[in-house]
């Protein structure tokens, strides 16, 4: 069996995962997976994520014969055999997951990216955000922070909103402003975060709009998690919205399908 | 992937960086003899430095100084001293590296910069330029001459445009010779004109260079390196020496196909600030620029026009009012993008656009849609070419990236790489 590892060193957490294939028409395997928090060191929190996936998998180390590593910290990922972009492994791993081209909208702690992708698994167009991180899980983060609860409380308890205030501003820290005067006024938690998913999927739909893809939509990353965010998607943008199991590990699928190919083609 | 050395460095990069010294030597020898020493401040783009050949004073460029500032990370200091005086968080940066530095006494090559004999706004395509000229003759006590050249609003200047420009030239000539007292020394204004089309004609052949394949010349980060001289010294022999000395090492550069594995047309300035990284986005993935818009902001010499020492005064004014990129129309950028595209036989586009400078940048997004909608595979990044706030390394690498991948999967695959073989209809044709 060929077996290769895709990480994905995203800003918030590594996910690493370890698939394999006993012959080039033989279904892919997914044989582990491990994910950490980045933290500083991307290398150790790699090397973690990988020794979590292998341990599931019950292999060794030298058991991965091909390592692609994507997300922003894969160049300082010393053991790595390649590097792919987060776009490209996006765009593999949704096209592994439902076997057809379509649009891609991944958030993750830093990133929101709606990515086109092509009938054969391309990345057709793709936008992403600047280097202001408004409208991504640290924004998401910041808000939860502020408000007393955990990132992991937010996407339910926005479904429970009755009145959903707006957040206008797409900066995190005038938007922080805004909840502030929301919390102020006596607005309830729910209705507030419901704003902030509101305000989001604005922002994510323009994107989606502008690399120009038919629904339904592939959402990714640590966001998509959140069902409140999800509703509101599907809400404003009027289309499908699917959310993959383990939704945040998709572009480290992608890497480790692009890994296996290349190994394939490598043997 | 590992990464390739990061450019070029041949004799023509120490005789670039030896003539820029000897200018910055010339002006800091204007600061402590302002009588012996005429220098005119003034704009890179459509700069008529060949008029002030005839006075022998020295072009002070605050453009140039402020993007050496960029370079060697200096330039964030004077910015925020200028936003402490109010400058706005979206002005030009250059002009708030500038007049920060000034007012922190911070110089590029660490001399003097003289007190200009004349602040000649010749405000070419910008007009922030005449409110930056404003602010620099009133800091500096120094007089103001505002060189009001039209905007190129046909495909070819007007005769109208050019006699109004040269009547404006001839009263640059009278002020400086008032303000100098010297004659204006019109036989070496024209050999200055007759230097001017040499080092053009030069200049031309080595960014043609960038038509072989592999191309031995990178028409954007290479070019940059040569552009300081180009606004300098094209108009004296030193220049033309330079050129000539310049096109004759990349001739004879080796250089394989191994070297290069995409060719790029590139739109912008660069982000100073991070230059070295940017670069070595581009060279990680052996993308050469075989052509750039930014090397046509002081004189789109590739495409023929020479300064003319039979019509001095004139082709002065046509080069001012046509031969740079910033006076002509945008739908004439595009014309000029899709022209490298074709005969530079490149694989896509990238823009980059410069968060502080709205003259340039404004409508780049428009561009992306016209050129994609021809099929040209354009990336469009963002920062800025003076403040290094504005830059992201990790999206931006990112970006690049990705734009990568996806060019060289179509590459492998075969994938036409652009539908653009067929003439288009010239976008001039639209107004």
């Amino acid at each position: 069996m060929l077996v290769a590892a895709g990480i994905d060193c995203g800003t918030g957490f590594t996910k690493a995962l370890v698939v394999g294939r006993s012959g080039p028409e033989a279904p892919l395997r997914v044989l582990g997976k491990g994910r950490v928090r980045s933290g500083v060191q991307v290398d150790e929190a790699a090397q973690s994520a990988l020794e979590i996936a292998l341990g599931q998998a019950g292999l060794d180390r030298e058991a991965v014969d091909y390592i692609a590593c994507t997300g922003f910290g894969r160049y300082n990922v010393s053991f790595r055999d390649v590097a792919i972009t987060e776009i490209t492994a996006a765009a593999r791993g949704a096209f592994t997951i439902r076997n057809q081209g379509g649009p891609v909208l991944d958030i993750g702690s830093q990133c929101t990216r709606a990515i086109a992708v092509t009938s054969a698994g391309k990345v057709q167009a793709f936008k992403s955000n600047d280097k202001c991180a408004a409208g991504s899980g640290t924004f998401i983060a910041r808000a939860a922070k502020y408000l007393g609860i955990t990132v992991e409380e937010v996407g339910e308890l926005s479904l429970g909103a009755r009145n959903p205030q707006p957040i206008s501003s797409i900066c995190a820290v005038l938007a922080e402003s805004e909840i502030i005067n929301h919390v102020s006024a006596g607005v309830s938690v729910e209705d507030i975060l419901r704003g902030i998913h509101q305000s989001l999927a604005d922002r994510a739909g323009a994107m989606l709009r502008k690399v120009r893809s038919e629904s339904p939509v592939l959402f990714i990353g640590g966001v998509a998690k959140q069902r409140g965010m999800t509703e509101e998607l599907r809400r404003r943008l009027g289309v499908e919205v699917e959310v993959p199991h383990d939704c945040d590990f998709v572009c480290a699928l992608g890497a480790a399908v692009l890994a296996l190919r290349r190994l394939a083609a490598r043997n | 992937m590992s990464v390739q050395a990061t450019e070029y460095r041949g004799s023509i990069h120490q005789q670039q960086k030896e003539l820029m010294l000897q200018w910055y030597a010339a002006l800091d020898r204007a600061a402590g003899n302002a009588a012996e020493q005429p220098v005119v401040s003034m704009m890179v783009s459509g700069n008529c430095v060949e008029l002030l050949e005839g006075f022998g004073a020295v072009p002070l460029y605050p453009e140039v100084n402020a993007l050496q500032l960029a370079i060697r990370h200096q330039s964030l200091d004077p910015i925020l001293l200028a936003e402490e005086l109010g400058y706005a968080a979206d002005n030009c940066a250059y002009v708030k590296a500038d007049i920060g530095a000034y007012l922190k006494g911070i110089t590029p090559a660490g001399g003097r910069l003289p007190k200009p004999t004349l602040v000649l706004c010749n405000f070419v395509g910008c007009n922030t330029y005449l409110k930056w000229f404003e602010h620099t003759a009133d800091l500096t006590g120094a007089p103001l001459y505002v060189l009001d050249v039209p905007f190129l609003r046909s495909e070819e200047p007007g005769e109208a445009d050019i006699a109004y420009v040269v009547r404006q030239l001839k009263e640059v000539v009278a002020r400086l010779e008032s303000l100098t007292g010297r004659k204006f020394d019109y036989d070496r204004f024209q050999q200055a004109t007759a230097y001017s089309a040499e080092s053009e004609g030069l200049w031309s052949g080595i960014k043609h260079l960038a038509q072989r394949s592999p191309s031995p010349f990178d028409a954007y980060f290479d070019a940059i390196t040569l552009m300081g001289p180009l606004y300098v010294y094209r108009a004296r022999s030193e220049g033309v020496q330079f050129f000539r000395d310049a096109l004759r090492e990349l001739e004879q550069k080796p250089v394989s196909a191994e070297d290069e594995k995409f060719r790029l047309v590139v739109e912008g300035p660069p982000p100073y600030p991070y230059f070295r990284a940017f670069r070595d986005m581009f060279a990680r993935w052996k993308a050469c620029a075989v052509a750039s818009t930014y090397s046509t902001v002081g004189g789109l010499w590739e495409f023929g026009f020479r300064h003319d020492p039979e019509k001095p005064f004139e082709s002065v004014a046509r080069h001012m009012l046509a031969q740079n990129v910033t006076n002509r129309n945008y739908l004439q950028r595009y014309e000029q993008i899709g022209h490298y595209l074709r005969a530079w036989d490149a694989d896509g586009l990238i823009i980059h656009f410069v968060k502080s400078c709205r003259l340039f940048s404004a409508g780049q997004g428009d561009m992306r849609e016209y050129f994609s909608r021809m099929g040209v595979p354009t990336l469009y990044i963002e920062s800025d070419l003076e403040d290094p706030r504005y830059f992201s390394e990790a999206q931006t690498r990112n970006r690049l990236d990705a734009f990568f991948e996806s060019l060289e999967h179509m590459k492998r695959t075969g994938a036409r790489r652009m539908p653009l073989a067929a003439p288009q209809p010239s976008p001039l044709r639209v107004l």
